[in-house]
Parts: structure tokens; sequence; C-alpha cells
């Protein structure tokens, strides 16, 4: 168990100084810095109006629940949508970074002199999958909650704010999953980059309207089938739906990571 | 090498904040309406700088303008009245008003009208966020600093031991 452990933190090592170099990590953060303050920011900064009459029918109580639920929904949507401007950056950058980590050692021959000391294929991939993911979502969960809780007072909606967090998470398992699929299949960045902005030109778009159904949405993109069932209104999902497309994505994810690892295994270096 | 990395992140963090502030994705703001006697008009508004407000009155009634803090608002909703806060800003009988509001601290805060006059009186309020930013702007200046002199002890300490 002690050298199993050993042996992972030294890979990590090494594949944060072979795939992670200055500036790498610093540019990630920067992005993810700056979209989750513009994604508070823009909820944030919306004004809600006021009009208290206070005559002798006056409800405190009543008065005092509609402004602070308004404030909680408010804050609520901030973070949630911090987490979704961040996602949609993350679209776009998880392909590069899985053409930069998984394709490009198929061509420049690192992957090959990695795998002549003794490295189970199994860790490596592991490895590679838990720090993306890693660099990726907590940065990502973390600034939004930063953000929203210095700029905004009130409480939060604990449980929008959770299956938010969840749905971030299988959102970018989702986009890491398909683009090392590509990896792995075409061996090439290029493919790759190509695979997974297809993908994303697709979930930041065809997610708008009435052009696929709404379970199908929330599978695609479920951070921001998140959104649009807190904001309600025409295309919004419901839970079921919401939990559906959870769960589709998900069992999608990881179908694809299991297949991956499957055809690495049998992969020629 | 790493003692440089992390004052090199804390510069980009704080050069990602130091952009927010300059960039905000809106700036405009509003309000207004009908005030009833005897009641209070405006809103609630996130506020990371100073705001420029301008609020006219119509007919040339007066109003008596306050800026509340979250907590002060909340005392608002609960009591009806204005008694129990201590409002950051206070302008009483203003038949109009363009200017800059100085806002204490990023928050939010609400800004009420209320009015003497035994009439409703109709008040148009419109407001812009002054940039930069300067509640997002002081952090991320304060980030910069902070990775700019670990990163410049870190290569005078380089050098001071290469020396010996």
């Amino acid at each position: 168990m002690r050298e199993r452990l050993s042996e992972l933190r030294k890979l990590s090592c090494l594949e944060l100084t072979l795939s992670y170099r200055f500036p790498t990590i610093e540019f990630l953060v920067a992005i993810l810095v700056f979209s989750s303050g513009l994604g508070v920011l823009s909820i944030g900064m919306t004004s809600i109006g006021m009009n208290l009459n206070p005559d002798p029918y006056y409800n405190a109580t009543q008065t005092t629940e509609h402004y602070t639920e308004h404030m909680v929904q408010k804050k609520t949507l901030a973070y949630v949508q911090a987490l979704v401007t961040c996602t949609n950056v993350l679209f776009f950058l998880i392909p590069l970074f899985v053409a930069f980590t998984v394709a490009r050692p198929f061509e420049d021959g690192t992957l090959k002199t990695i795998l002549s000391y003794p490295v189970n294929r199994s860790t490596l991939m592991s490895v590679r999958t838990l720090l993306l993911l890693s660099l990726t979502s907590i940065p990502t969960i973390a600034l939004s909650a930063v953000w929203t809780s210095t700029l905004i007072p009130s409480d939060l909606n604990i449980g929008y704010a959770m299956i938010a967090s969840i749905a971030t998470l299988v959102s970018i398992l989702m986009m890491y999953a398909i683009s090392q699929f590509a990896a792995i299949i075409s061996k090439k960045s290029s493919a790759t980059v190509i695979v997974g902005m297809i993908f994303w030109i697709m979930v930041t778009t065809l997610i708008y309207g009435p052009f696929l159904p709404i379970t199908l949405v929330a599978t695609l993109n479920p951070v921001s089938a998140v959104f649009n069932f807190i904001v309600g209104g025409e295309y919004a999902p419901t839970i079921s739906d919401l939990v559906v497309g959870i769960s589709s994505a998900l069992v999608i994810a990881l179908c694809l990571i299991a297949t991956s690892l499957k055809l690495f295994f049998k992969a020629e270096v | 090498m790493r003692v440089l990395r992390f004052g090199t992140l804390l510069m980009v963090i704080g050069l990602s904040i130091v952009a927010i502030a300059a960039f905000p994705p809106r700036t405009g703001m509003g309000g207004g309406g009908p005030l009833e006697p005897g009641g209070y008009q405006g809103g609630l508004y996130m506020f990371t700088s100073n705001i420029h407000v301008t609020i006219d009155v119509r007919d040339n009634l007066t109003i008596s303008l306050y800026l509340l803090d979250w907590d002060d608002t909340l005392t608002l909703l609960q009591t009806g009245s204005l008694d129990h806060t201590s409002p950051h800003i206070a302008y009483h009988n203003i038949t109009s008003f363009s200017g800059i509001i100085e806002v204490p601290a990023p928050g939010v805060y609400s800004l009420v009208a209320d009015s003497t006059h035994n009439e409703t009186v109709f008040l148009d309020i419109d407001m812009y966020t002054i940039l930069p930013q300067t509640h997002i702007l002081a952090p991320g200046l304060v980030f910069i600093c902070l990775g700019a002199s670990i990163i410049i002890l870190r290569i005078m300490y380089t050098k001071y031991t290469a020396g010996q």
C-alpha cells in the first residue's frame, strides 16, 4: 500500500513537471478567477426593487421573508452562474489540456520513455485523470464560493448549491472523458482538439432554445441545466429531468473512461 | 522554484482581479416608481465601488434619500421604519440629486427614499458604477504586491546565497 502511494506521488510529481510546466497552472487559475468573478458580478449587479408601505396592515415578517428569499435566490444564482461561466471556459480548455497531456506523449515519444520504467499503465492514466480533474474542478468550485460569499451577504440555498457543484463535476468529467477517448483512439493532439471543439460548440449553442429535448440538454451540459432549473421558465428542466440528465452524463463519462482505459492497455506505443 | 511559482500565482490572481475591476459585466442600475405617503421606495443593489446617482422627483416635490447596508435594510424591513438604523448617507428634502455616493465596503445596500408629503411622489432613479471598481481593485493590487514581493525577495535570497 505504501509503495503504491509512493508510486502515485512520484508519478504525480513527474506529470506536474512534464505536462503542467510554468505557466500552465497559473494561466488556468487566472482564467478561472476572472470567469467566476464575472459570473458572480453579472447576477449580483442586478437590482431588486423595494416598495414598502408601512401602514397598520404592514406584515413585517412576510415582507422580510420576501426580500430575504430574493437575496438567497440571487446569491444561489450568482454561485451557479459562476460555475456555468467557468465550466463553459473549461469545456474549451480541457480538450487542449488532454491533447497536451494524453495525445502528445504518443506523438513525441514521451509515453514510450515513461513506460520503459516499471510503471503500471492504469496507475499512469489514473494519475493523469485525477490531476486534471482536481486542477480544474477544485478551483472552479472554490473560487465561485469565495466570490459569492465575499460580495453577497445573505444565506445560500445549500441544496441547489450542492446540486450545481455535483453537476459541475459531472460536466467536467464528461468533457474530459470525451477528449480522453478521442486522444487514445486517434493518438493525435490535433484530432483531440477538433473533437473537443466540436463538442464545446455543440454544448454551448444547441442547449439554448427548443432544438433538443430537455433531458438531452441536461445530459450534455448538466450545470447549465441546473441554472435553467433555478431560473425557471418555458425550457426549464424539472428535478426529474435534472436527475436523469446528471445520472446519464455520469454513466456516459464513466463508460467512456473505462473504454479509454481498455484501449490504452492495448495501445501500441 | 516553488516559491517563485507561488509568487507568480499570486501576481496572476491579482491581475485577474484587477481585470474584473476594470471590465465589469454591467455598470448601469436603476429603479424608481410611485412613492406612497409614509412609504419607502428604492431598491437593493450590490455595490463594488462608489456610484454615480441621478434622481429626478416629478412636480418639484421633495424626498429624503438614504443609503443603508444589509443589516440596516433588514431592520427597515422588520420594523417598517428608519428609526433604529444608521444610514451611511442621508440627504433630506431634495427635489433632485445628481452626484457620487461613497460606498464604504463592497456588499449589498439599499438606496431608499421617503417623503413627508401627503400625496404620491413619482421619482426616477438612475445610477452607474464608477470604474475601476475600487473595492475589487484594492485586493487585486494587494495580491500583485504580495506576489511581486515574494518574487523579489526570493531572487535577492538566491543572489545572496550564490554570492556566499
